[in-house]
């Protein structure tokens, strides 16, 4: 089905809300200036809002609303970006990308649906508006780029429980506007990485920028490190998808290769060694130390690529159908995480 | 005369068929793109990273060695014979589904199928999940395919294509269905708009066509007197909106929540299509080479068309050896029923390409002579 091409007029409004869209860019190089001419005295003010913009993003992940002036918003959108890239830090670049989608997200639901199409359409995603639609939706989403960008794999989110035809995904105007938010995520992620910063000059004033972020940003890194630090588990509980594994390993049954896998790399995860591990899997019918040996030791990184894996997070547990139980969260590990945390601070109270 | 090695009747008969192969024969797309891999006769272990720069390298390569088994990557690489996957460069992969015998029920495991439990040693036919004496899982098993084997099968395929035709809006020119060379089949979708999908949005497409996870609360809205479907036209709540006309003798019921969700199992019962989710989801499968011969069948990896499948002509695509015959004696119990021929204890003659089907698979020959 041919997606309609939508007409839109972009106003100066638009390029100061979404600063990442073609017009944008097409008005930065129209002014013709080039880095020195940004970093210089008289654009201060572009520096200074993308200074803002990324202590915001590091402290709060709540953006100030856009400048009054277009073009300041733009170049200052481009400066953000550039700084990001000089850090290189990927998780800096994430929080950034998040903080900002999540500012154009509030912006695009008060948009007319037409502006909403054409923003999401950029953004890359084929988009068609459904006039008066009997099924009260009102946008129609190419599903392959719906199941790209759907920010969570359950629920209403689930495909198997979208009205789809065709290759289109009926949406809302709220549930359009956030896959064009997961959307943009990705491409300022992607921007970023685009970016071509070898050999070229960049001014003292940005890369003195550039320094008071990353130093800001490695005192918030330490400090999300000692959170978790301190919320080190000791002994969690095991969630009940890997219980009933272990149940069956016990009982003789003869585990598919999947279930083996996610129980050796859960077990690797919490800190058991190769050999704790083997003592597990010693009650398998088909036990052969060697094979398995081997095979735990991949897991564990010690062999081949020497990369050590995570289990399978709780979506694809599902659909390996292991997964036995609501509890709550998207990853084994978390299940186990979370009990341990809880165990702890249970202990410090009694202690107290 | 005693048994041969098997291998090298088969390597002979494997090189009688790769070199006649004509280019037209192997659909691959961006061949030059593609890592393939091969196991050969009288070998151990899978030869991987090779890559060839026509399908006339490809070919030359096959009539030369004659593999025993012949893979190539649903993935696009930068450079596919690359040792390691980072330096492969991925550059997306073709959206494949495996629809497996052994997924499917069928009602004729118990003529070819054999088990033995390994625990208490009891054995019998068919395809039980415990063994029926000591209740134990550990099984070991020996599968066959036969004529109705592979038409429930194809059914399932059928349905499939139905279903990225009907909900994903893909055509039936942008698939290549083919036979696995054994125990099933493959669908690859080799359209440019799947090729960049990530594992976790494939993973939606296999929990998608498999019914997973669907539940009521999601599809339900409240009535009087109970509950009703939100739509009842598209995707899943199309199907279930036809299963409740066909329980409820009424269209759009007002039904309780524990009849709706009875009728949604019933439903994805019958409507969900049995795929392998680990094959969907892996962006970096090696899968059989289409044209290529299966190592353990004889049978040929041939591209099948939506009439092959309805009409179950598939067979006539598959077998291979047609021609010949060759004499046999069986050490044990032979499998009823093989392909499209019954089998006997004191079956002494059998076509070529069902001799050689028992050879490959490890039936216990006391006798195989080329006629």
């Amino acid at each position: 089905m041919a997606v309609d091409k939508l007409h839109v007029v972009l106003s100066a409004e638009d390029v100061r809300k979404y600063p990442f869209l073609p017009e944008a860019l097409e008005r930065v190089r129209y002014l013709g200036l080039t880095i020195e001419d940004i970093a210089a005295p008289l654009l201060r003010s572009v520096v200074e809002r993308a200074a803002k913009y990324l202590e915001a993003a590091i402290d709060s992940l709540e953006l100030p609303p856009p400048s009054e002036d277009c073009d300041e918003e733009a170049l200052a959108y481009l400066v953000s970006l550039l700084i990001l890239k000089i850090i290189s830090d990927k998780m800096l670049i994430r929080r950034f990308s998040v903080a900002f989608s999540k500012r154009v997200f509030r912006l695009l639901l008060s948009e007319d649906n037409s502006k909403v199409a054409y923003v999401l359409s950029q953004l890359g995603l084929r988009v068609k508006l459904l006039g008066a639609a009997p099924s009260g939706y009102t946008f129609a989403i190419n599903v392959f780029d719906y199941i790209e960008n759907i920010p969570e794999r359950r629920g209403q989110w689930k495909l198997a429980h979208r009205l789809v035809e065709a290759g289109w995904v009926l949406a809302s105007k709220v549930e359009a506007v956030r896959l064009g938010e997961e959307a943009l995520k990705k491409a300022v992620e992607e921007r970023v990485e685009g970016l071509r910063v070898d050999g070229v000059r960049i001014p003292d004033a940005i890369y003195s920028l550039a320094e008071v972020i990353s130093r800001k940003w490695s005192i918030k890194l330490r400090e999300i490190r000692e959170a978790w630090a301190s919320e080190a588990p000791r002994g969690g509980e095991f969630p009940p998808c890997i219980r009933a594994i272990i149940d069956d390993l016990k009982a003789g049954k003869n585990i598919p290769h999947s279930a083996r896998f996610a129980l050796a790399a859960f077990l690797l995860n919490v800190g058991m060694s190769v050999d704790e591990v083997l003592e597990v899997f010693k009650s398998a019918p088909d036990f052969n130390e060697r094979v398995a040996r081997y095979q735990v030791e991949h897991i564990a990184g010690m062999r081949g690529s020497g990369k050590r894996y995570s289990p399978y997070k709780c979506d694809n547990m599902r659909t390996l159908g292991l997964c036995v139980a609501e509890c709550g969260v998207k990853h084994p590990l978390q299940y186990y995480w979370r009990s341990a945390r809880r165990g702890a601070q249970g202990g410090q109270a009694a202690q107290q | 005369m005693g048994r041969p090695p098997s291998s090298e009747v088969a390597l002979r008969l494997f090189r009688s068929y790769y070199r006649s192969l004509k280019a037209d024969e192997v659909n691959v797309t961006e061949l030059s793109r593609r890592e393939f891999a091969f196991s050969y006769f009288g070998e151990e272990g899978m030869h991987r990273h090779i890559a060839f720069g026509s399908t006339v390298q490809l070919l030359a390569h096959l009539a030369e060695r004659a593999p025993r088994h012949a893979f190539y990557s649903t993935a696009y690489y930068r450079d596919p014979a690359a040792k390691n996957m980072d330096e492969k460069g991925w550059e997306g992969s073709d959206l494949v589904f495996d629809i497996d015998i052994d997924h499917v029920e069928t009602p004729c495991k118990e003529l070819h199928d054999r088990w033995v439990c390994k625990s208490c040693g009891a054995s019998g036919w068919g395809a039980p999940l415990a063994c029926p004496r000591c209740g134990s899982e550990s099984i070991e098993r020996h599968a066959w395919v036969c004529e109705t084997c592979l038409s429930v099968a194809s059914d399932e395929v059928l349905r499939l294509i139905e279903l990225l035709e009907s909900d994903f809006g893909l055509s039936g020119d942008e698939m290549l269905v083919t036979f696995s060379g054994h125990r099933g089949f493959h669908v690859h979708v080799e359209a440019p708009a799947v090729r960049e999908l990530n594992q976790d949005a494939r993973r939606e497409i296999v929990d998608y066509i498999r019914g997973v996870g669907l539940e009521p609360d999601y599809m339900l809205v409240k009535a009087r007197g109970g509950y009703r479907l939100r739509a009842e036209t598209y995707g899943w709540y199309g199907r279930c909106a036809r299963w409740a006309i066909v329980k409820a003798g009424v269209e759009n019921p007002t039904l309780s929540k524990r009849e709706w969700e009875d009728l949604l199992r019933e439903c994805v019962k019958r409507e969900a299509v049995a795929v392998d989710e680990r094959v969907t989801i892996d962006t970096r499968r090696l899968i059989r080479l289409p044209g290529s011969l299966h190592g353990k069948s004889g049978l040929r990896v041939a591209r099948l068309s939506v009439q092959d499948l309805e009409g179950g002509s598939v067979l006539d695509k598959v077998k291979v050896f047609i021609g010949g015959e060759a004499a046999v004696e069986f050490e044990g119990e032979p499998p009823r029923r093989i392909l499209d021929l019954e089998v006997g204890y004191s079956t002494r003659v059998l076509p070529l390409y069902a001799a050689l089907y028992l050879l490959l698979n490890g039936a216990k020959l006391s006798k195989f002579e080329l006629k």
